[in-house]
């Protein structure tokens, strides 16, 4: 077996919110993997391999073997740790394991509530940095050095950025489960109005921090055709690190280009070129890394993003439509499991069943990054 | 301004050296190579042994933000966070100080200064240098 003969069964995503003081993560998660089981018409017990994050409280907090009292049995794989709990990475190492022959369904996800969670606030900052805190350099500001070195060395203006925003979150706005449902339309100078958090980001240029979760169930493609769902196949994968989140400035000139070898590698093992795939669902913490992964996927050629967004490319109705469903700017961004939802929505526009359904939709790259974060994931999925 | 950081067995020299007003970087005594932050093994050739030297402090400026909205009321916005290059080819994450935010831009030289805080020791950040000679010379 290889990874294109595992398929993708099931999906679950939770209420999504800024805050959610009435759910626990425990209790997020367990909605999430349980609603991801009965999607794809399992029983618990069907499962014997878990990348799911259990954050307690009982079992043992961040331990996936605690889920074996949930599932009811014993399992045969488990991967721990957050970042290989969910999306792209933790289905490109189930699926890894299940062509192995390690297990035979497994289920990644997991939840996060800040008021009774482990988390605390969710800022999506890591813990203290030494040689970042110090001199008042969070997430978004790191996140600006880099689209400030490509607007340096590519002329990439505020406009093209705002038009990045503007178009998810006007997905978004269209979107029920959507943190910002209902918000907006958004206009190009609706997003330049909203006030600066750091050059060149606006307010309206940045992903809301919140809270929710979601999960996926993985088995074989043979398996998935006695399931309900057309089941969706991980055709290729891939994933690139440059380092420790944040430990080293980021810069364009080092982490601008994060992610070609791996959609190399991804695209290439899935027989595809990105201009194939029919829809985008892409890590969005902000409006540059659109446009940065258009040149990073191959879309566009490099420092030529910001053009190619502006002509329209990554609407609903464009040539590349991208985020479809409002993306973290507008749908949800809730921590960790962020990843695993556009794992869901690619998921969805495969079935044919997403909100803003892309006509006939047969190819998707979902992907999880960073480049101020220094990784990025994706997986290429399509219908088997 | 924030407060220092606890230093760590890898960055006691830094904040000592930047309590009395001096730059060290860490520099490979087997390659000679540069690099910041300090980290156990040195980046370029995985040697652990290093050791900091000084710095003059002088450098340009690679890539920047203004920053309008401060991670908490520790900071006084809006504030400039760069990276700047140091002679010697490392890189260090800093603020930019005594400098209007508009006025800031890729390529300008900086250099070094001390920000002695209340409870002692001191952050270095950057302010605008003198520029380049050869620059100057094409001026005259």
């Amino acid at each position: 077996m290889s990874l294109r003969d595992v398929a993708i069964v099931g999906v679950h995503a939770t209420e999504q919110a800024r805050q959610l003081p009435q759910r626990t993560s425990l209790d997020l998660a367990q909605e999430s993997v349980l609603g991801a089981i009965a999607d794809a018409g399992l029983e618990p017990g069907d499962v014997d391999g878990v990348a799911a994050d259990w954050p307690g409280p009982g079992g043992r907090p961040g331990e996936a073997a605690s889920w074996a009292r949930v599932l009811g049995g014993p399992l045969s794989w488990v991967s721990d740790g957050l970042l290989d709990a969910a999306g792209a990475r933790g289905v490109m190492k189930a699926a890894a394991a299940i062509s192995a022959g390690l297990c035979d369904v497994a289920v990644v996800g997991g939840g996060l509530a800040g008021r009774f969670g482990r988390g605390g606030t969710v800022n999506g900052a890591a813990d203290f940095i030494e040689f970042t805190d110090v001199w008042g350099a969070y997430v978004i500001p790191l996140f600006a050095l880099v689209a400030q070195g490509h607007q340096h060395r590519f002329g990439t203006t505020a406009e093209q950025l705002a038009t990045v925003s503007a178009t998810i979150r006007n997905n978004g706005s269209k979107n029920p489960e959507a943190v910002m449902a209902g918000k907006g339309p958004y206009t190009v100078d609706d997003i330049l109005a909203s006030p600066m958090i750091a050059t060149p980001f606006h307010l309206l240029d940045v992903c809301l921090a919140g809270e929710g979760g979601g999960a996926l169930v993985l088995t074989t493609v043979e398996r998935a055709r006695d399931l309900p769902h057309p089941p969706v196949a991980v055709l290729g994968a891939g994933m690139e690190l440059s380092g420790a989140a944040y430990a080293s400035p980021p810069e364009y000139r080092t982490v601008g280009r994060l992610g070609v070898s791996a959609a190399t590698r991804a695209l290439g093992m899935a027989g595809l070129t990105a201009q194939q795939i029919d829809v985008f669902s892409l890590y969005d913490p902000n409006s540059f890394e659109i446009i940065r992964q258009m040149e990073v996927l191959g879309l566009c050629a490099e420092g030529e993003g910001g053009p190619f967004v502006a002509a329209g490319n990554i609407g609903l109705d464009g040539r590349f439509p991208t985020n479809p469903d409002g993306g973290c700017l507008a749908y949800a961004w809730n921590g960790t499991q962020q990843m695993t939802l556009k794992v869901v929505e690619a998921v969805r526009q495969l079935r044919g069943t997403a909100v803003n359904q892309v006509p006939g939709a047969e190819t998707a790259i979902a992907a999880n990054a960073g480049s101020a974060a220094s990784h990025y994931e994706l997986v290429v999925l399509g219908r088997a | 301004m924030s407060r220092l950081p606890t230093p760590t067995e890898l960055s006691g020299e830094f904040w000592t050296a930047a309590a009395e007003h001096r730059l060290v970087v860490p520099r490979c005594e087997r390659c000679a190579a540069e690099f910041f932050p300090p980290e156990r093994l040195c980046p370029a050739c995985g040697s652990p042994e290093w050791g900091y030297v000084g710095n003059a402090g002088a450098g340009t400026v690679t890539s920047f933000t203004v920053v309008h909205r401060a991670p908490s009321p520790d900071f006084e916005t809006p504030y400039v966070v760069a990276v700047v290059e140091l002679a010697g080819g490392c890189t260090l994450l800093t603020n930019l100080v005594q400098v209007d935010p508009a006025d800031v831009a890729s390529g300008m030289p900086v250099e070094v200064v001390f920000i002695d805080k209340p409870d002692g020791g001191a952050l270095p950040v950057f302010a605008p240098g003198p520029a380049d000679p050869s620059n100057e010379m094409e001026k005259e």
